[in-house]
């Protein structure tokens, strides 16, 4: 014992926190099971409660008639676009969720980030739970990949570090100013790059895997379509597996569209084959100016390739435009071309491997032509609602989502949705888990807290980073009027970009707030270096109910980025200039 | 052979001691019947009869140089990392001597011809030593004893979770 009381003391905690949840969990099991045999009477009351087709199912046992019965019994369908009023007008359905005939309790459609999440919480609330999860390879060079979802395959992870070689990159070229001796002459290795960043997904794909396993989610590697509203059809690589279950959550996610021109599948790509490309992405013609073709473009011009943003319209779609514009200028600034106004037209090979993108100018109607080594598609994602055959579970669609109420149910009684499928909610991975885990306490843990969607904050990597929380500003004088809000803005300097003499051109930040009355926050926008992390904490404090007078006096930390949302007092409408005079006055 | 021979009696000598696997199967029985049976799965369970290579080493030198030698072969090479055992055969690390049977006994889902290396990590001092050349090694990076993990692969197992039998054998059954 004394000798490993160090190591000890660790396993102890951890022995002790795996005794405590698993005697929770006996606890709750041995609860269940004593309702289900002893409260009938409780039971029948739910069976009042919900639609009459759900007690007909328990006598027979046997799937009814895809999915009619399940439209009934659903309340009126509504989609409140993040009300929070309507969100709690409606009640929280009670039904049962648990036991029955059917194989599992709950079998999740996705492995991806609000799957996994829903799934495992789903199971430490004593529910029976499989997760399916597939990934179809891309078309082009048919890429595909593990367990984990968007997020952690062609998503954040690889794209953050694909951003943070991008951003050593630059680092390393500052280092000389800071009085490192730096060889001049240094290159990015590709191969190695994309060696490392795999790496360290599929250690990620292993741990998920055994997360799963220690968990008891039964993890099926399959394909699932709806035979009916409480049936699947999953195809494996052995064949076809039937499975049953009470509830299912549908969590399929997104992938990249391609557009329809000719060459666009045989000879782009898109952000799923970028991550682990087996070859230098050379001139790069990224198109499409969302955060997924900025960022991408970014990190490819910081590892020393020549990307070209195409934008059909405008930039960053949804965010704040003052913002996106900026953001856009800072790219330009370092050497990122932007093709406005533009469409592709066709992409063709040619006998050296290098691809000719003709297109054309919206306005002007003039054509063009370039080559490039690469053509990446970042022009939106798509909804996988195709492969589930939804018209068997009688689910609704919208615009290839699925439309879900304030407690992620579909039109379907006994199907819910999360994560990026759903129809009109941020696609984001926190939003996904945290709306994953509610939705799984809901159903098996007695719980009534539902997803806020609102006053999500973001970050957009480009190489300036771009954070927001809460409301851009047209938004917010959508919604209260231009007299009501009022606009505090600064440029800044960051400390650390004056040695390496950095552009501090568009450095810049802004609070959107209430303009009278308490001056209450409702949205803030950061540009600058590590904007995330800036961004995280200020986001907690909107969410209290964070006010313009809080704000400026709150002292700040010195020096920092961040403590410039402390020292903003210059208004939009005061017309004074924004720019500051020195660092410290 | 030998180290065979001692992980069989560790095996049967651990289910007697704790008998309460996560999951109790006829093969987990602390009985006679169970090692019947159990000899009866493993002859079963590997029908070409191709086993996998187990072999012993000791300290960061003799490691080396195995990974060396087998890292050229096509076939998976599972490491464990465990800490020295004193004369009685009793490893000072209580995690190693609950997952030492559990990983034996699992070995039988290991692809045939695969290698399994045993790592005698050394004496508590030495692995305490921040500096101990496992922890610095980078295919190694090892932090906890034991470690189980498949040599320049993502698979790796540690700690409690090494004594595991559902992941220890997903570990030796993984395919990706």
């Amino acid at each position: 014992m004394n000798l490993c009381n160090s190591r000890l003391s660790v396993t102890f905690v951890r022995q002790c926190s795996t005794i405590f949840t698993s005697s929770i969990l006996q606890n709750k099991c041995s609860s269940i099971n004593g309702r289900v045999s002893s409260c009938s009477s409780s039971f029948s009351a739910h069976r009042t409660m919900s639609s009459g087709h759900r007690g007909s199912r328990d006598s027979s046992g046997s799937p009814g008639p895809a999915g009619a019965a399940g439209v009934g019994g659903a309340p009126p369908f509504q989609h409140p676009h993040c009300d929070r009023a309507a969100m709690y007008e409606q009640p929280v359905r009670k039904m049962r969720t648990k036991g029955g005939t059917y194989d599992y309790d709950l079998i999740v459609i996705g492995g991806g980030s609000a799957g996994l999440a829903c799934a495992k919480e789903a199971v430490l609330n004593g529910a029976r739970v499989a997760c399916l999860d597939y990934v179809k390879p891309t078309p082009t060079l048919g890429t595909k990949w593990g367990v984990g979802g968007t997020c952690v395959n062609v998503g954040c992870i690889p794209k953050k570090l694909m951003h943070q070689a991008s951003l050593l990159g630059e680092a390393v070229h500052e280092a000389a100013a800071y009085g490192w001796n730096v060889d001049d002459k240094i290159k990015p290795d590709w191969n190695k790059l994309v060696q490392s960043v795999q790496n360290h997904i599929k250690s990620v794909n292993w741990v998920t895997r055994v997360d799963l396993r220690d968990k008891k989610v039964e993890y099926i590697n399959g394909l699932g379509s709806f035979v009916d509203s409480h049936t699947m059809l999953a195809k494996l690589k052995s064949g076809e597996r039937t499975i049953t279950a009470q509830t299912f959550v549908i969590a399929v996610g997104g992938r990249p569209r391609y557009p329809d021109i000719p060459g666009a599948v045989e000879h782009g790509i898109t952000s799923d084959d970028l991550f682990s490309l087996d070859r230098e992405p050379g001139k790069t013609l990224v198109v499409g100016a969302g955060y997924i073709g900025l960022e991408c473009a970014g990190f490819l011009k910081g590892l020393g390739y020549e990307p070209t943003v195409m934008v059909r319209s405008i930039v960053l779609r949804g965010f704040d435009q003052q913002m996106a514009e900026l953001v856009a200028s800072s790219m330009e600034e370092r050497g990122i071309p932007f093709l406005r106004k533009s469409v592709p037209l066709s992409v063709e090979k040619q006998d050296d491997g290098k691809l000719l993108v003709k297109y054309q100018n919206t306005e002007t109607g003039e054509e063009a032509e370039e080559l490039f080594d690469t053509v990446l598609w970042a022009i939106g994602r798509k909804g996988l609602v195709d492969d589930l055959n939804l018209p068997n579970a009688g689910v609704s669609v919208q615009k290839d989502k699925i439309p879900v109420d304030s407690q992620e149910a579909t039109n379907v009684a006994n199907i819910y949705a999360v994560g990026d499928i759903i129809y009109g909610k941020p696609e984001l991975t926190p939003v996904a888990v945290l709306a994953g885990r509610l939705l799984a306490r809901r159903l098996y843990g007695g719980a009534t807290q539902r997803m806020d969607y609102n006053d999500v904050a973001t970050t957009v990597f480009t190489p300036l980073e771009y954070a927001c929380v809460g409301l851009s500003e047209e938004d917010a004088v959508k919604q209260y009027g231009a007299d009501e809000v009022e606009v505090f803005h600064g440029y800044y300097k960051p400390t650390e970009f004056f040695i390496p003499q950095k552009s501090v051109r568009y450095c810049y930040l802004k609070a959107v707030a209430e303009r009278h009355g308490d001056q209450r926050v409702y949205g803030l926008h950061y540009l600058g270096p590590v904007a995330g992390e800036v961004i995280q904490g200020f986001a907690a404090a909107l969410k209290s109910g964070l006010t313009i007078n809080t704000l400026i006096n709150t002292v700040g930390i010195h020096p920092t980025t961040a403590e410039e949302f402390t020292r903003l007092s210059i208004t939009k409408r005061s017309g004074l200039d924004p720019t500051p005079a020195s660092c410290c006055s | 052979m030998d180290m065979l021979l001692k992980a069989s009696r560790l095996t049967t000598l651990s289910s007697v001691i704790k008998p309460v696997t996560p999951k109790c199967t006829i093969t987990s029985l602390p009985t006679i019947f169970g090692r019947i049976f159990r000899r009866f799965y493993a002859v079963n369970t590997n029908p070409s009869k191709i086993m996998v290579v187990t072999h012993n080493v000791k300290g960061y030198e003799e490691f080396s140089k195995k990974m060396e030698e087998l890292e050229n072969g096509n076939e998976a090479v599972h490491v464990l990392f465990s800490g020295g055992k004193d004369e009685h055969g009793q490893s000072w690390c209580p995690y190693c001597v609950k997952a030492e049977p559990v990983i034996h006994d699992a070995l039988k889902k290991a692809p045939g011809n695969s290698h399994f290396v045993h790592v005698d990590v050394g004496e508590r001092a030495y692995w305490k030593d921040l500096n101990c050349p496992f922890r610095k090694d980078p295919n190694t990076h090892l932090i906890f004893l034991p470690t189980l993990l498949r040599w320049k692969q993502p698979q790796r197992l540690d700690g409690e979770r090494c004594s595991n039998q559902d992941l220890v054998e997903m570990m030796f059954e993984d395919e990706d």
